[in-house]
């Protein structure tokens, strides 16, 4: 099968964090301080209750990339990939069972899973085609890269948007990890000839250094994100090292 | 497209049935359902599909991983060392990927630690030393079990998209092994019993606190149950039976109702078997995802209907080891298979007499029948619907 694996390329990219509304911002250091909250104006106020950050800013980026890369949201796949899922509706939900009666929320509930991001967008995008969910501990971006461009190498999508999202962790486990609320998106595509083309991710030279990001996004699993889309705006070719186990090859 | 048929070539689950596969296939032979009181203390009543075993420690090498979900990981695995062990022989640690399903991982670990926290007088205190929220309650702490134990070095993470996550892992794998990433995959899924799962659902209102009754009048709603169910894909080997189709959709509708005429599930059905190239006629079986909850029971039913004959018998297996969430889709696949390896369609436990609206043959009694191709449904919070067909050996 792989001799005539179609073309991807890489067509467009997403950024949201708290201060920076887009990649530009953020690398250029420019923070806006009313940059609080993903606007999510596509969202009803309804289905945004109860979401958290991470969904909000995963749903926001996803819908971006799209519309960056000239895709239709209908007819786009995506893979949601987090290291940590909803971890502040997962601890909001044990201070409710010490609370009261112990019960808890409902609405909550309904949002606690790791694919809420992804149930949210395929609504919001009325998509009824394939997404998925993921945790790849460190790794999670350069796996969800994975489990996408193999999607769309084995012919079962033609458009493709990988996000990969965290919110800081919540009180009492922020002792944990270090990272700050990030997410980033990326598109791709079998079609078009605009774009660096990928090979699949495949296990890491050690010749290859993996490149610094900026502070923000260190010990977040973006960083790999990050990078990729960096390489392909320098127009960068060759093996490039998304993480300390994987890399992927730009063409 | 038709794709490949994939041998299945071991399987191993652990669940509410029993330690071992051999206490499923009992279980389903003999009609006897799995649930029983919850492992955690909680505020209501309920029955759960507890596994009847004491879940042993980690080895000491491993105990940084300790979770309910690590134990029952761990234990889950055992029997599938042997067959794991002989595909890295065979392909090369590099060659074998991990890809498993959890919607819980270990956070039974953080509900413990967070709780003696908060006793301790919310922050007066520091979290338990034991505790360790990495190795212990992410996600893919699982994975790091497992992949330490076993010395796979394949692509490793988990699909966690609640309660379709261990269907989906079979497409994922697949897609490996057709694009030569690797040659084999272990995938499958586990869940443990915790607070937030059960007291979620309770808070949902769609926890029974009786057994439940998939598809039947006036049911009660759901069980939760735990289990961990592993399968061997390889690009070649010995079958005990073969993974035909996996069918990806969405419902795009509601975070937590299915669509009402489960178009979102017919669409899964319709890609699984045209993956196979057979048509719903083919189908000898189907282990619905049935949850027993009202929603649920009907979009189900209704979306089977539109693809098969009424004759075609539908169980749902929760009525026999509760609702596993992450691990369901493994833990039914395996089901499937057994029905497929030993020619059995299991009974649908207090199915009958069934709902008004539901016009399914839900069999009264197990029946011993040849099978041929078995469809497998999972479909999850979200709208995420997976599908997978099975043809036997």
């Amino acid at each position: 099968m792989s001799a005539s694996l179609p073309t991807v390329r890489l067509r467009g990219h997403a950024f949201w964090a708290p201060g920076f509304d887009s990649l530009e911002h953020f690398v250029a250091g420019e923070v806006d301080d009313s940059v609080k909250k993903p606007p999510l104006a596509f969202v009803p106020s309804r289905m945004r209750r109860a979401t958290s950050l991470a969904t909000r800013m995963a749903v926001e980026c996803a819908h971006r990339a799209v519309h960056a890369a000239g895709f239709d949201l209908a007819n786009t796949a995506t893979v949601f990939g987090s290291q940590h899922g909803e971890i502040q509706i997962a601890v909001d939900q044990m201070v409710m069972m010490e609370d009261g009666e112990g019960q808890i929320s409902p609405a909550r509930f309904k949002n606690s899973v790791h694919n809420t991001a992804a149930g949210l967008f395929s609504i919001t995008a009325e998509n009824k085609g394939f997404t998925t969910a993921l945790a790849g501990g460190d790794f999670t971006f350069a796996l969800s890269l994975l489990e996408g461009l193999a999607l769309l190498k084995a012919g079962d999508a033609t458009h493709l948007v990988v996000v990969c999202t965290d919110e800081a962790l919540p009180t009492p486990i922020e002792g944990f990890s270090s990272h700050r609320d990030v997410s980033i998106a990326v598109a791709f595509s079998v079609e078009g000839d605009a774009g660096p083309a990928l090979g699949l991710p495949t296990g890491r030279s050690e010749t290859t250094p993996v490149g610094a990001v900026p502070s923000y996004l260190e010990s977040h699993a973006a960083a790999a994100a990050f990078r990729l889309i960096e390489a392909a705006r320098a127009g960068a070719k060759g093996a490039l090292a998304l993480d300390e186990r994987w890399q992927v090859v730009l063409s | 497209m038709i794709r490949t048929p994939l041998p299945i070539t071991a399987y191993a689950l652990a669940s509410s049935l029993g330690p071992r596969t051999d206490d499923a296939l009992r279980a389903l032979k003999g009609s006897r359902r799995g649930l029983r009181a919850p492992p955690v203390d909680v505020p209501f009543e309920t029955v759960t599909g507890t596994v009847p075993f004491a879940l042993p420690e980690l080895p000491d090498e491993l105990k940084m991983h300790d979770s309910r979900t690590a134990r029952l990981a761990f234990f889950g695995i055992e029997p599938m060392r042997a067959p794991v062990e002989a595909a890295v022989r065979r392909y090369g640690a590099e060659r074998v990927a991990l890809v498993l399903g959890t919607s819980t991982g270990g956070i039974d670990r953080t509900e413990d630690a967070h709780h003696r926290w908060w006793e301790a007088g919310q922050g007066a205190a520091p979290l338990p030393a034991d505790y360790r929220y990495h190795e212990q309650h992410t996600f893919h702490s699982v994975v790091d079990l497992l992949g330490a134990h076993l010395g796979l070095r394949g692509p490793a993470y988990v699909v966690s998209t609640a309660c379709s996550s261990s269907a989906k892992v079979f497409a994922s794998a697949r897609r490996l092994i057709e694009l030569d990433v690797v040659d084999a995959a272990l995938v499958g899924g586990v869940d443990a019993l915790c607070h937030t799962t059960v007291r979620g659902f309770h808070g949902l209102g769609v926890m029974a606190s009786e057994p439940c009754r998939p598809f039947g009048a006036n049911r009660p709603g759901m069980n939760v149950g735990e289990a961990a169910a592993y399968l061997l894909l390889e690009r070649r080997g010995e079958a005990r039976a073969f993974f035909r189709g996996a069918g990806e959709s969405s419902d795009a509708y509601h975070m937590s109702s299915p669509q009402p005429e489960g178009l979102g599930a017919q669409a899964a059905m319709r890609v699984a078997l045209a993956e196979a190239g057979i048509d719903a006629s083919e189908v000898d079986h189907v282990n619905a995802h049935g949850t027993g909850t009202r929603h649920n029971d009907s979009a189900e039913a209704t979306a089977l209907r539109a693809l098969f004959a009424k004759e075609v018998p539908v169980v749902s297996t929760k009525a026999f080891t509760g609702h596993t969430l992450g691990a369901c889709g493994g833990t039914e696949a395996i089901l499937s298979l057994l029905c497929l390896e030993h020619g059995l369609v299991p009974a649908a436990l207090g199915s009958n007499p069934a709902d008004e609206g539901i016009d399914l043959t839900l069999p009264e009694s197990v029946r011993e029948q040849r099978l041929r191709y078995v469809i497998s449904n999972a479909f999850a919070f979200g709208g995420n619907n997976c599908s997978l067909l099975f043809e036997a050996a």
